[in-house]
């Protein structure tokens, strides 16, 4: 045996269960109604039924490596997977698949099979294993051939086309672009060298007529397969291109295209151009960069999956790219339904009455038009002469879907509420409310409360003096019934311009939203309110809804133009009080309107020249426009029933667009099939020191992309994300819990943040950013590399370290939300990297690890500013100490157990004797893992679970007083650099980190 | 390296740039050094994937400044074009490929190496399996031409990220050479995986004769090295690789600059041009475009 022979790669390893595993997913493939997923090492089987997808069968097939490549027989009978040097063959079932895990020697490209009996393999050095692979009950298959072009470039994409007789291998290679050669005759075909840098997807079609590559270079090229000529490419990709795939049966020449920029684009072929025509994008398919997987079905399924960093699966909906608005203008209404208008005379309003497939339309002269959408036929509304001339120039439109009724307002607010039926597009009846006499209005707003029948409309005069004009409603027979009208008087402040409201009733309170997020609440029994002034940054808050509501207090949605929305809870003893629970930015762009439906949070706005509907729970992009930008007159409708999912009606460039999305799967939220955690690195985790009612425990976060998130940790290791958070601008350090309510998260540039967690009665948690530090620097660069803290009556002292070697202890006080510097020092000038308080004879003291490979000790004292020279300063790494665990015996005595860069692992005392704090050294083991030990966490029992980027997990026992392995085992997630220990429905759980999370039991 | 950004987190950077190094990895190879005294003695001297030049200019003034060696040669190979450097031959060629090797042999007048290094690493791709994949074929490319010439005892040094199959590397380094450290400069941030494998003492395989084939993959050039590589096996089972854990040696003092620390720069702001400035990508085009407005979506 050689010397330093890792003995430590493989030890006891069913110590552990793997209980989830959540990171990038790397191959996709339809095959019929099923989806087969390489999702890292697990292959998962999902099945598309009713509009549903659901998962059949998972199981994890390789034990390190994962899958890059899938492929069925033609006759559906096998499947095999391939990834790095792996590969398996399994009989194609719904269940339990039996099989043997393979390898060459060899980083393996893509896998084909030649029949049922003989697979292809194509190696990274551009060489095909030809494998007899016809025994399926002891899996010896046998490699036959390895066949070449005598051509070994390294290759970072190929594939595999049999049909015709003919096997095609096409080869993209790091250097040398695509070569394209026959498997049968080694001959070379084709050299396509027009793409700069690596080639990182070549496809030919099933016909053998096209040749598609991407590369480097961000642009997709398409051959002549029989020439090899070029006939065109795409450019619109923002970085690089992952992966292409050819529709399977379209009769345009379609392909699609997805990549780094997290878009997946399709593409058409137009005979004689040689630009691809780009016919979609979609956007943000996953969370941060990468869609690492795709395959499209234009055959059975209509649909595209893809598979992202962020571990989640999506489907996306192929008949978008054919959707397309109906398009009217004044001109051809005119002259296809014979509508007579006015010169200058334009579409001013527009509103929907879904139930009844109305679409109304008021124009500049007053007049009022209806389509009917289920025969697409226009008509004028017959209104009386006088009646229009009060709608000329301006009026205010708004339908109430749920009673088909529409509500017209004068510029002085005069009122015409109007309802109809389908058997005629002429109202059934009419009734005219006058307005605030002489006064012009400004704002009608609608809020209904269906559950109980009620409806309020408010007419807003510009002069605050006015008071409000509210009509109470209340439906009858399906009809609205006008019961009586109140009068508000409005905000005591001269500009009060109001945007949306809701009616709580079981309280009876009015709420009024406004501009420069100013929110007036009424009591409707006493008619009093109270104004609450800009409750946070931003400008108008555009919609609000109520979430739930109980006697004394209710919770409400209320969305900010600028970005921000907020979950606000009022509450009345004596008087009104608000509190934000939640609070949120979308990097999206501008938010109109939000709204949630089976408990997930739906947003909808403008974000450049596109319309949106934003899952925000989900985090997933539902439907969107190119409708020119938000500057325009819109109106989009929810109506949840039938085929249809969102209508979207606009104006753009003088004509009236009017979009329908369609329903795609049985709900929006079922088109993430498997759901996922961040897009980028995770670099900390934090859980709850407490279970919820519902077993689970909060579980927080943070990836390298300065994205934050909330979910749930339940006992059988799912994670259930409910928030994504984005107030962090900088790159995350670290995150943890102070107690069960509040949480901190360090970052970049200086940022420290103190979070407060509430939840909502159904247990969804919400949370908000209670207060942070401020930066010393006006141009802050520090990173604030750990925290730590420890609870006090008024709230917690605080310790913060930077990567200038800084040092601060802060008093938080949880009610004034204010920091107080007790303390701050330097350590030397290299970066530190760990804080931990610990207490010798109830006494504070700090320890610190740096980049130097030293902890450190100091003693805290109340009193003193200058935190001076630390009492103990130790080696005991050669460099960075990533990793340190604090066992506490007694009050005088800790044990320590340190992790390094250095792949060491030191187990060492710290005693309290004599009035001195004095460290021994324990255990030393110099080879603990193969590289860089990045984290770890307390095992209990004098135990610690340690990990490193070699990508295993070891559990090493002290008890004896020296550091003993007692188990180590391969995880499935790269990049590891976090992990957190915790005890859930009794059950001993760890959760480690990197790209993607994995969730272990012992 | 660029005009602006990462100055003033990075000390190395600056130090670089003030003190003429076209990157800052130079400070790697002169800490390397330190610790492990790699240029005493060397004349002959093979600097693979050498662009932008930094490692090349630090052996120079090593060779023909400090050391004033008459014998001294340096043959500096990268596929991108180099700009020249006192006493050093440049090469724009494929390490992998035959002629390279003639043409350094050439160089040489038929005398083998001393000294082989290689700062050399791909572009990543995000992908952790995929990009470990490719850093490791880049450095059996560099071991490939390393072992054809290399004279024995001689020493290879090479950057690499500690993955999780590094421990194969390590294992099949060490049949190669007598001693195999995995050694991580100062200056190279300890947040990044980087460290470099310091092979010294080379041992030639007995009974193997390295030859450098155009039709030949790296596996096939090992294959009869017999150096712990696992195989093809019968009915193309799992083999169970050797690991072996490098000896990790941090180099450089510990109270030297560190590269993770953020330094508080007084009174010297000012930004420094750069000692040469970037290659072209190839999505240049691309960006091209993009500033145009020539990649707007034309649905």
């Amino acid at each position: 045996m050689i010397e330093g022979f890792n003995t430590v790669s493989s030890v006891n390893e069913d110590y552990f269960t793997s209980l989830s595993h959540y990171g990038p997913v790397t191959a996709l493939r339809f095959y019929q109604h099923y989806i087969l997923c390489g999702y890292g090492p697990v292959l998962k089987l999902f099945k598309i039924e009713k509009n549903e997808c659901s998962l059949v069968n998972s199981q994890q097939v390789f034990k390190r490596n994962k899958i890059h490549s899938i492929s069925v027989t033609s006759d559906g009978s096998k499947v095999i997977i391939a990834g790095a040097r792996s590969f398996s063959v399994i009989e194609f079932s719904e269940k339990n698949w039996q099989f043997v895990e393979k390898a060459v020697n060899e980083w393996i490209t893509c896998v084909e099979f030649l029949n049922p009996q003989t697979a292809l393999i194509l190696t990274s050095h551009n060489i095909v294993y030809k494998v007899d692979v016809s025994d399926m009950v002891l899996f010896k298959f046998r490699l036959q051939e390895r066949i070449d072009c005598n051509e070994k470039s390294i290759l970072y994409s190929g594939s595999i086309r049999v049909g015709d007789g003919k096997v095609i291998i096409a080869a993209g290679t790091v250097m040398d672009g695509v070569i394209i050669w026959d498997m049968n005759s080694s001959k070379i075909l084709h050299r396509l060298n027009d793409h700069k840098g690596s080639i990182f997807g070549v496809k030919v079609n099933s016909s053998l007529k096209h040749i598609i590559s991407c590369s480097d270079d961000r642009s997709v090229k398409l051959y002549d397969f029989e020439s090899g000529k070029f006939l065109a490419e795409g450019w619109g990709h923002g970085a690089r291109i992952w992966n292409l795939e050819f529709y399977k049966q379209s009769e345009s020449l379609r392909i699609i295209s997805s990549g780094e920029d997290c878009t997946v684009r399709v593409w058409q072929y137009e005979e004689g151009s040689d630009r691809l025509k780009q016919l979609e994008v979609i956007d943000d398919c996953h969370l941060g960069k990468h869609v690492w997987s795709c395959d499209v079905d234009d055959v059975q399924n209509n649909m595209i999956v893809t598979g992202g960093a962020d571990g989640s699966v999506r489907l996306h909906d192929l008949q978008e790219v054919d959707n397309l608005a109906d398009c009217y203008s004044i001109e051809s209404i005119s002259k296809n339904f014979g509508v007579v208008f006015d010169k200058s005379e334009v579409i001013k309003n527009i509103a929907e009455m879904d139930n009844l497939d109305y679409l109304f339309a008021l124009t500049s002269h007053g007049k009022l038009l209806c389509l009917d959408q289920s025969v697409l036929c226009w008509k004028v509304v017959e209104l009386e002469e006088n009646e229009c001339e009060k709608f000329c120039g301006f009026a205010i439109m708004k339908s109430i879907p749920s009673v088909n009724t529409l509500v017209i307002s004068s510029i002085f607010g005069d009122t015409l509420v109007m309802d109809f039926n389908s058997s005629s597009i002429q109202p059934l009846n009419k009734t005219w409310f006058s307005g605030p006499s002489g006064n012009k209005v400004n704002s009608l707003l609608i809020t209904e409360d269906p559950a109980h029948k009620n409806f309020y409309l408010l007419s807003d005069c510009p002069n605050t003096k006015i008071p409000f004009q509210v009509r109470h409603f209340r439906e009858c027979d399906g009809r609205l019934k006008f019961v009586e009208e109140i009068r508000l008087d409005q905000p005591n402040q001269p500009k009060f311009t109001s945007t949306c409201m809701i009616y709580d009733s079981i309280n009876h309170w009015l709420i009024v939203y406004s501009r420069f997020t100013s929110i007036m609440i009424y009591d409707l029994n006493t008619k009093q309110g109270k104004l609450f002034r800009k409750i946070c940054d931003g400008d108008t808050i555009t919609s609000a809804s109520v979430i739930e509501n109980k006697p004394g207090s209710i919770h409400c949605l209320a969305v900010v133009r600028d970005g921000v929305y907020l979950y606000i809870k009022f509450t009345k003893s004596a008087e009104f009080e608000i509190e934000i629970t939640h609070e949120n930015k979308l990097t999206r762009g501008f938010i109109e309107g939000g709204f949630i439906k089976n408990k997930d949070l739906y947003l909808y706005g403008f974000r450049s020249n596109y319309f949106y509907v934003w899952n925000e729970t989900k985090q997933l992009e539902v439907a969107k426009e190119l409708c020119g930008g938000s500057h325009r007159l819109w109106e989009v409708y929810f109506p949840g029933k039938k085929d249809i999912k969102y209508r979207f009606a606009y104006i753009h460039k003088s004509k009236l667009y009017i979009k329908t999305f369609n329903n795609f799967l049985s709900d929006d939220s079922c088109s993430v099939i498997n759901s996922g955690t961040h897009g980028r690195e995770i670099r900390d985790i934090a859980i709850s020191p407490l279970a919820n009612d519902d077993n689970t425990k909060y579980i927080m976060t943070a990836s390298e992309d300065t994205v934050v998130r909330l979910g749930r940790l339940h006992s059988n290791g799912d994670i259930k994300y409910n928030w994504c958070l984005n107030e962090h601008v900088s790159g995350m350090q670290r995150i943890g819990f102070l107690n069960h309510q509040f949480v901190a998260s360090s970052a970049a540039m200086e940022e420290f943040f103190i979070w407060k967690i509430s939840c909502l009665e159904d247990g969804t948690p919400l949370i908000k950013k209670y207060s942070s530090l401020k930066p010393e620097s006006d141009f802050p660069d520090l990173r604030v590399m750990d925290f730590d803290s420890c609870e006090t009556e008024t709230g917690f002292i605080i310790s913060t370290v930077y990567s200038d070697s800084g040092i601060k202890i802060w008093d938080f006080n949880v009610n004034t939300k204010v920091f107080t510097l007790l303390s701050k020092g330097f350590y030397t000038t290299c970066c530190l990297l760990q804080v931990k308080f610990l207490r010798f004879n109830d006494e504070l003291h700090l320890l610190t690890t740096a980049t130097d490979g030293h902890i450190a000790i100091w003693r805290i004292e109340n009193s003193q500013k200058e935190l001076g020279n630390p009492i103990i300063r130790q080696q005991l790494h050669q460099n960075s100490i990533k990793g340190v665990i604090l066992d506490t015996v007694h009050v005088n005595l800790h044990r320590l157990v340190t992790g390094g860069d250095d792949n060491a692992l030191v187990l060492s005392t710290l005693t309290f004797r004599n009035g001195k704090i004095e460290w021994s050294s324990q255990s030393f083991v110099e080879d603990a893992a193969s590289s860089t030990i990045t984290t770890m966490a307390y095992g209990g029992d004098q135990k610690v679970i340690v990990t490193s980027v070699d990508q295993i997990n070891r559990m090493w026992d002290y008890s004896s007083g020296s550091l003993e392995c007692v188990s180590a085992k391969y995880t499935t997630v790269a990049d590891t650099g976090c992990s957190h220990t915790t005890v859930l429905e009794d059950q001993n759980m760890l959760v480690v980190g990197g790209a993607g999370l994995s969730v272990w039991t012992w | 390296m660029g005009k602006s950004s990462k100055d003033k987190r990075d000390l190395y950077y600056r130090r670089a740039k003030e003190e003429g190094w076209r990157a800052r990895s130079a400070f790697k190879l002169l800490q390397l050094n330190e610790q492990f005294e790699l240029f005493k003695g060397i004349s002959k001297v093979v600097d693979l994937c050498a662009a932008p030049g930094s490692w090349s200019q630090v052996l120079s003034r090593e060779l023909y400044e400090v050391q004033k060696n008459p014998n001294g040669q340096i043959v500096a190979v990268d596929l991108q074009p180099m700009t020249p450097i006192n006493g050093v031959t440049t090469l724009q060629a494929d390490i992998t490929h035959p002629k390279t090797l003639q043409r350094i042999l050439d160089e040489f007048h038929g005398e083998l190496a001393d000294f082989v290094c290689s700062d050399g690493a791909p572009d990543v791709t995000g992908l952790h399996d995929l990009d470990e994949y490719i850093q490791a074929q880049l450095i059996l490319s560099a071991l490939q031409l390393t072992t054809c010439i290399l004279k024995p005892g001689g020493t290879f040094v090479a950057k690499i990220f500690r993955g999780r199959d590094i421990d194969l590397l390590y294992s099949q380094l060490s049949y190669l050479f007598e001693k195999v450290i995995c050694a991580k400069p100062r200056s190279s941030r300890g947040s990044s995986l980087e460290a470099f494998i310091v092979c010294l003492n080379y041992r030639p395989r007995p009974e193997w004769v390295p030859k450098l084939e155009l039709d030949k993959s790296t596996e096939e050039f090992f294959e009869d090295a017999n150096i712990g590589k696992s195989k093809n096996l019968e009915f193309l089972d799992l083999p169970n690789d050797e690991r072996v854990i490098a000896k990790f040696i941090a180099c450089g003092d510990l109270n030297d600059t560190d590269s993770d620390a953020t330094y508080t720069l007084e009174g010297r702001r000012e930004v420094l041009d750069p000692i040469q400035m970037p290659t072209s990508p190839p999505y240049k085009q691309a960006l091209e475009m993009k500033r145009r407005g020539a990649l707007v979506r034309n649905k």
